[in-house]
């Protein structure tokens, strides 16, 4: 085996699911601060 | 270079926020016309007083429930027209606000709304803003001025 497909096994294999879950939790916190920043702003 | 397949979902998540973001900023200064409420307009801030609409600070109706609001600001005060300092505005009515400095950089907030503009010497600040709600609101000075900083007040009542 090559040393380039081993990474790429190794690259595969990890689990990401966590860090997945908390990015996609970061972004939603983004959106939604935004949304609530601009639903204030049409509010007042 | 081979990438996650997550990891290639959260970028083109990220890079499609950062292109709405983008678009709606776009839309909002080319489309909607929405410029910082001091665009380049000058005049001279030796002799404010003496140049329109300065002349005459207060509330003016220019239309129908539309208003002008012309208000000189100097250390410590808001010249709205009277001395009391108070200025009644009709619930609904759309009010361009006119304002400049004799002196030095002040603030300009009606706490509440979305009034809130820098005045700086030399330069016009206008906004314009539709008042929804009925109610008396403060306009103040939110950039520090000096000793008397914290007394620089008027009130706007929105009348029913």
């Amino acid at each position: 085996m090559s040393e380039k497909k081993q990474e790429k096994m190794e690259n595969e294999e990890v689990d990401l699911r966590g860090t997945f879950v908390s990015v996609m939790f970061l972004g939603g916190f983004i959106i939604a601060s935004w949304a609530g920043v601009w639903a204030l702003y049409l509010y007042r | 270079m081979n990438m996650h397949k997550y990891e290639k979902i959260w970028m083109l998540f990220g890079s499609l926020t950062l292109l709405i973001f983008l678009v709606v900023v776009g839309i909002s200064a080319f489309y909607m016309g929405n410029n910082p409420p001091s665009c380049a307009v000058t005049l001279d801030p030796e002799n404010v007083r003496e140049q329109e609409p300065f002349t005459e600070p207060g509330l003016k109706q220019i239309g129908d429930n539309e208003y002008q609001l012309t208000i000189v600001t100097s250390a410590f005060d808001f010249d709205v027209g009277n001395p009391d300092k108070v200025v009644e505005i009709p619930k609904g009515a759309t009010v361009h606000v006119v304002s400049t400095t004799t002196d030095v950089v002040h603030g300009f907030e009606i706490a509440g709304t979305n009034v809130n503009m820098m005045l700086e010497p030399g330069y016009i600040s206008t906004l314009t803003y539709t008042f929804k709600h009925a109610g008396s609101f403060t306009l103040l000075c939110n950039e520090y001025c000096g000793v008397g900083h914290h007394l620089m007040t008027a009130t706007i009542e929105v009348v029913e």
